[in-house]
């Protein structure tokens, strides 16, 4: 009972402590928010590129593979699968006018069918809510869904573009978008040239005029800079890659089926991706065994795809977690410095202790349970600071540009508009925990030191 | 300060004390051969110069040093042959310390500063049952030692003299049979260092025993039993 009385009062009485919690606290708090922030932008990144790409996708090259039909069918049928969709996958070139072309990732797609798959819909930046009054008769969804404008907006066929492609699209300071002058409905000659990919591999460009009917925004800057989405059938008939029946050069009868480039899969809720993964390669195995000709296809989960990047970000959190780990050392040598000049000055006391009839491991218990105590606050205190800074992160980051001029985070550069930092209740768990060891850890040796001082060695200190 | 009567039946004895200090590359050999036995209620005065050992002597009477030769033996028991926990219990429970310099614990009030060898003493699950006992002894100790009204202060508020009693008051809370004084009045006035020898003479009466070292020979005096430690040894 003396060692909690005892605890208690130093802690109240003494400056030096409050070092060591305050060194606790900041380390703390550095290494929470630097994982806060890495995980946020990895979570980030992780469910862009999850809702971008579906939980699997089995791909082919650039000229496709036939009887895909077949085998998206057959994928649908998997009891692992929510959802498939077939998508037509092309590189171009687009021409919005006034000498800016820039390339393009050019997809087509069945719209219905994208949106079960990969939450299409939800990506389609012009609303109802957010469409101005020019075009308030049309519903800029629908027509995202469908690509078939309106009449009155000419007979071309619609397109979808990223919300950062077009100029006239710019991020404020804050990182949000402002139009200042829409593309969208725009009676503008757009040109979008596509790639045919003939069988010697080399591409032929089949150039048509669209119409923007919507844009979309799926949060990742690099492919809302890229990516257009067309009509699927548009793009396959453009592409020569949908059924072909004519002769050969012998007079033959020659039937070439259509051919589309990758299946986009969603797994049911409940299952695993292994699961999937292993279902789906069955899949394919057996119909590429029946479709010797067919050409190679390639069946990756999500994750698969992004590894390079994904695991790029996860190394750099990893490291980035070592480095301040490491840094977050000081903390304990700090602690083990307070605390010698604690047992130092606390030796008469110690001495009376002995005097009194205190063990040696009753001795050495007090300023283990000072270290430990120093440990849980300055560790209660960091995740309360890393807690404040993480919650709002970006309304200090918009105070420091506000009152310095300083962007730590600039929206226009970054994939993000705004800070990823969330907190992850494990990652926290173990901070706190390292935390905490860290004041038990620096108060080891000062404290068997005090254990180790002989009653008369201590009363006679001066 | 409710002892019985004394029964003069020896309490504590030592055969043969030896302690040699290493200072300064010199063996000082401070105790030769030192042979106490102190019954139980009496009240001995040990003088000798400054340096002469009177302190070492008292450290190794109490179990706070360790003698180069020779037993120290309380109630038949050999305080040094049963172990460390056997010595901090001794110190504990057997003996009550008041040094000249108080040491009293700074953080703490009066009245925790001589509640804490009572904590020490029951451990962290005995305390709560035998607590509110303890606060009622220390509250009667303080009160006879005229502190009442100094319970809730700490020592920085305190003078000399009311220091040296909540020592005294810290010393007797286990009421152990012995009571060890080292230099109690070095550090006080005479007329504190009158009133705080007083304390003890009622102690004395009381029963306690009291073993007591000081360089001032009008102090000792007032001892029932004065010896003198001269050489390395002890002499009536």
């Amino acid at each position: 009972m003396y060692k909690l009385l005892l605890i208690s009062r130093y802690l109240r009485r003494k400056i030096a402590p409050m070092f060591a919690v305050l060194a606790v606290a900041l380390c703390t708090a550095m290494v929470i928010i630097v994982i806060s922030v890495m995980g946020g932008f990895l979570k980030l990144m992780t469910e862009s590129a999850y809702a971008l790409e579906g939980d699997m996708t089995i791909m082919s090259g650039l000229r496709g593979f036939e009887h895909y039909d077949q085998l998206l069918e057959d994928v649908r049928q998997l009891p692992q699968v929510e959802a498939a969709a077939v998508v037509i996958n092309n590189y171009g070139l687009l021409n919005l006018g006034n000498d800016f072309i820039t390339h393009v990732q050019i997809i087509g797609i069945q719209g219905e069918q994208f949106d079960k798959a990969i939450d299409y819909r939800k990506s389609l930046y012009w609303t109802a809510d957010r469409t101005s009054e020019q075009h308030a008769d049309n519903d800029l969804t629908e027509l995202g869904m469908t690509f078939n404008p309106p009449a009155s907006w000419g007979q071309r066929p619609g397109m979808v573009m990223g919300i950062a492609i077009s100029p006239t699209n710019q991020r404020n300071s804050k990182g949000q978008y402002e139009f200042l002058n829409s593309i969208v409905g725009r009676q503008i000659p757009v040109t979008l040239t596509a790639m045919l990919i003939q069988r010697s591999g080399t591409p032929s460009p089949r150039p048509k005029q669209m119409i923007v009917v919507n844009e979309f925004k799926s949060g990742l800057y690099e492919v809302d800079k890229l990516r257009v989405f067309v009509d699927f059938d548009f793009l396959q008939k453009t592409l020569q890659m949908d059924q072909f029946e004519g002769v050969d050069d012998e007079g033959n009868p020659d039937v070439q089926p259509a051919r589309a480039n990758d299946i986009i899969i969603k797994a049911r809720p409940e299952v695993d991706l292994s699961q999937l993964e292993h279902a789906v390669r069955e899949v394919t195995g057996r119909f590429i065994a029946d479709h010797p000709q067919v050409a190679r296809l390639q069946a990756l989960t999500w994750k698969q795809r992004y590894a390079t990047f994904l695991g790029a970000v996860e190394k750099e959190k990893f490291m980035l977690t070592i480095l301040f780990a490491i840094i977050s050392m000081v903390a304990v040598v700090m602690i083990g410095v307070v605390f010698y000049m604690i047992v130092m000055e606390k030796t008469h006391d110690i001495g009376v202790l002995r005097a009194m009839g205190a063990s040696r491991s009753g001795i050495v218990v007090i300023f283990l349970g000072y270290g430990t105590a120093v440990g849980v606050i300055g560790a209660a205190l960091g995740l309360s600071l890393a807690s404040a800074v993480v919650y709002n992160i970006n309304e200090i980051q918009d105070w420091l540009t506000h009152m310095f001029g300083f962007t730590m985070w600039d929206p226009k550069i970054y994939f993000f508009d705004k800070i990823p930092a969330r907190l992850d209740g494990t990652e926290v768990a173990v901070i706190m925990i390292l935390a905490v060891s860290s004041g038990l850890l620096g108060a080891v040796v000062p404290a068997l030191l005090a254990g180790r001082l002989s009653p008369v060695e201590a009363l006679r200190h001066e | 300060m409710s002892k019985t009567d004394a029964t003069g039946q020896p309490l504590l004895s030592t055969r043969d004390l030896h302690k040699h200090y290493y200072l300064g590359g010199q063996d000082l050999h401070i105790l030769q051969g030192v042979n106490l036995s102190v019954t139980d209620g009496q009240w001995v005065a040990i003088v000798g110069a400054s340096g002469s050992g009177k302190s070492t002597l008292l450290h190794l009477l109490g179990g706070l040093d360790w003698p180069d030769q020779g037993d120290v033996e309380f109630q038949h028991d050999d305080v040094f042959k049963q172990g460390r926990r056997f010595l901090d219990d001794y110190r504990n429970r057997s003996v009550g310390f008041v040094f000249q310099f108080y040491h009293l614990l700074p953080e703490l009030t009066a009245m925790e500063n001589v509640l804490i060898g009572a904590m020490i003493g029951c451990g962290v699950l005995g305390w709560p049952s035998r607590r509110s006992a303890f606060r009622h002894r220390a509250s009667q100790l303080l009160d006879q030692l005229g502190l009442s009204k100094r319970m809730r202060h700490k020592p920085a508020k305190l003078s000399g003299g009311e220091r040296q009693r909540v020592a005294i008051a810290r010393a007797l809370i286990n009421e152990p049979p012995l009571l060890m004084a080292d230099e109690p009045t070095g550090n006080l006035d005479t007329d504190t260092g009158r009133q705080l020898l007083d304390v003890l003479g009622q102690l004395h009466q009381a029963g306690q025993t009291i073993v007591m070292v000081t360089h001032d020979d009008r102090v000792a005096q007032i001892a029932q039993r004065r010896l003198t430690l001269e050489h390395g040894r002890l002499r009536q």
